[in-house]
């Protein structure tokens, strides 16, 4: 998170540097307006199961060798990738927790968030219409 | 003995040092092993709990609990461990493993660790405190307190034998051997004491020189008070011959006079016998020897003021009689009196007779005339200081030359001694002299008071009457003579002796002339 905020910050200043925000959104029925890194990153890791509202919460991830991914986490945790899919090596080996399920492309999560109630996902771009809610801008260098 | 002495003391202290030290050593070492053993347990659960940390962190993070159960029950598996528990934030058990083989020990060593979350270090996720096998890691400190403790034992008790064996092989057995020889070695002998082998260059080996150097000194000392003591017993011997031998009485007395020493001539004179040497503190050498100890007291009094030496001729008490004489030399030296003695018995006795030949007359025993004269002045002077008076008589035989002729010289010999016999007889009072002039002249001079004049009237007289008596010579006829006789006094009659003599002679031709046979007194008509 502090990662984030100093990208922020250096964007602010650097208006030529290459940045690319990654838009975490929800379904429009889902009584969540504003989500914290730490709120998304507990989320998207496991460790939060459900939102505030009691909703259960069911992230969807883009593949494994997509760059918003690997941005979307390393940004989030401030760990290398490798790091977090040791991270659910581990968790996967007791079989108790498992990671988001992978889906093909953004279109595939914005489609999938737009069907189902307590899914969340996350975009390179800012989706464009009220189908889906913004509830989280998470602030990456570009790719 | 000594050297036994040396060797087990060093034994004794070596050992007894060792003892003690391995002794506090063991329990030192024991304890530190035993603690750290302890602390080695302590730090292979840390190690193991910093293993796991980051899966059980994972399985916190993520509460999937049969994960963490997995990190437990690793944990709980290894001996070390016998409990596990994991606490979240809250205060909430996340997992409890225990070993159900051991029992839990009350204030069991446990170390704890913050599970902190995988993304953020500043978040703490849980904790996870693993509980020490106490059983197991207690028998496992003893064992290698007791291997260690052991092991500073063995190394101590190594060491001083090390000590030990190079203290008796460098230093004390080579000093036990010196000490032997030094204490067989003899002073009279010759032979030196050598350094050990091995110990030439050391201080043993100068210890052996330093022995060897001063044992050659005192032989050589010895050797040259021998020979001192030699010559000078020879010269003692010389001079103790002399002194034995000499003819000089040798002695030493003590302030007291008490004869302390003396030698055989000494012994003689003083009359003791030859052999005696030495008769500490004997009689007072003053009673002893002389027959005046007055005239010997006074002369040690003489030797002890003036401090030089006096001498006197003494009469000695032994040898007599007649009286034996010593000349004495006596000198105070060192608080005590040394005296000679020379035996002058001889001279002094050949001195007499000659002073007593010189001083009477042959024939009749009666003073000569050269004693008379001096005899005579001696009165005078006397009576001038006395104020008394001298009355001499002269007196002369009548018919002397006569008998002389007549009957040989024999006979005149006769007359003559046997008048002397007769005036010694009339004048009996002790001091009165008689003398012979010579010839058939004689004299008697007599002390009185002034103005005696019917004493002197008397004695005259008297010899008169005592010549007249006829005297029986050999077998022949007793022979009838007579005397004239001459009164002369001092100092009415002559103021000298030759003036006085002179004044008797002619009183006594005066009686002659008178008739013979009778008495004339100077001065009368």
């Amino acid at each position: 998170m502090a990662r984030v905020a100093l990208c922020s910050l250096l964007a602010a200043w650097w208006p030529t540097a290459a940045r690319a925000d990654l838009y975490v959104v929800v379904h429009p029925d889902n009584p969540v307006r504003a989500l914290t890194a730490k709120e998304v990153t507990e989320i998207f890791l496991g460790r939060t199961r459900a939102f505030s509202s009691g909703e259960f919460a069911v992230p969807l991830d883009l593949p494994a060798e997509s760059p918003a991914r690997v941005r979307f986490y390393e940004t989030l945790t401030g760990v290398p990738m490798a790091q977090v899919n040791s991270y659910w090596s581990r968790l996967m080996f007791s079989g108790q927790v498992t990671p988001p399920r992978a889906l093909p492309d953004e279109a595939s999560v914005g489609l999938a968030v737009r069907r189902q109630r307590g899914a969340i996902g996350y975009l390179t771009q800012e989706p464009a219409d009220a189908s889906l809610r913004v509830v989280a801008v998470v602030r990456t260098p570009a790719p | 003995m000594f050297g036994q002495r040396l060797q087990s003391r060093l034994l004794a202290v070596t050992l007894t040092g060792a003892t003690l030290f391995a002794a506090l050593a063991g329990l030192l070492s024991y304890r530190t092993g035993y603690a750290r053993a302890i602390d080695l347990g302590r730090t292979q659960i840390d190690s193991l709990l910093t293993a796991v940390a980051k899966t059980a962190a994972i399985g916190a993070y993520a509460g999937d609990k049969v994960l963490l159960q997995e990190v437990a029950d690793g944990l709980v598996r290894s001996q070390l461990v016998t409990r596990v528990r994991i606490v979240g934030p809250g205060g909430n058990t996340l997992m409890l493993r225990e070993d159900s083989a051991t029992n839990a020990t009350p204030g069991a060593l446990a170390v704890e660790h913050a599970l902190v979350s995988p993304f953020d270090t500043r978040d703490i996720v849980a904790h996870m405190r693993a509980e020490a096998n106490m059983a197991q890691l207690e028998r496992s400190a003893r064992e290698q307190a007791a291997l260690l403790s052991a092991l500073m034992v063995a190394q101590t008790l190594l060491v001083a034998w090390l000590i030990y064996a190079a203290a008796s092989r460098l230093v004390s057995r080579p000093i036990v051997q010196l000490a032997g020889q030094l204490a067989r070695v003899h002073p009279d002998g010759h032979e030196r004491v050598q350094a050990p082998t091995g110990h030439q260059d050391d201080e043993i080996g100068a210890l052996a020189e330093g022995a060897s150097a001063l044992l050659d000194q005192t032989r050589d000392a010895l050797a040259r008070e021998r020979e001192l003591r030699r010559r000078v017993e020879v010269v003692q011997a010389q001079v103790q011959r002399l002194v034995d031998s000499s003819s000089a009485g040798l002695f030493v007395a003590d302030r007291q006079g008490r004869l302390l020493q003396a030698n055989p001539t000494g012994c003689r004179l003083i009359g003791l016998p030859d052999d005696t040497v030495v008769t500490p503190l004997g009689p007072e050498l003053g009673v002893l020897a002389f027959a005046q100890p007055a005239a010997w007291k006074s002369l040690l009094a003489r030797a002890e003021s003036t401090g030089d030496t006096a001498m006197a001729d003494l009469e000695l008490r032994a040898g007599g009689p007649p009286p034996r004489w010593a000349h004495v030399l006596v000198s105070l030296q060192d608080d005590r009196f040394e005296g000679v003695l020379y035996d002058i018995t001889e001279r002094r006795q050949a001195e007499h007779a000659a002073k007593h030949q010189a001083e009477h007359d042959p024939l009749t025993g009666l003073k000569s005339r050269a004693a008379i004269e001096r005899l005579i002045d001696a009165r005078l002077a006397d009576a001038a200081r006395d104020g008394t008076a001298v009355a001499l008589y002269y007196i002369d035989l009548d018919g002397f030359k006569t008998v002389n002729d007549q009957l040989g010289h024999a006979a005149g010999d006769a007359v003559l001694i046997e008048c002397a016999r007769r005036l010694r007889g009339a004048v009996r009072r002790h001091g009165d002299l008689v003398g012979r002039l010579g010839g058939d002249e004689f004299v008697v001079a007599v002390s009185c008071p002034p103005e005696p004049a019917g004493f002197l009237q008397a004695l005259g007289h008297e010899l008169v009457q005592a010549l007249r008596q006829p005297m029986a010579i050999g077998n022949a006829e007793p022979i009838g003579l007579s005397a004239s006789i001459g009164l002369a006094c001092w100092p009415e009659h002559g103021a000298t002796r030759i003036e006085l003599m002179r004044a008797a002679d002619a009183a006594m031709y005066h009686a002659k002339r008178a008739g013979k046979d009778g008495m004339s007194v100077a001065g009368s008509p």
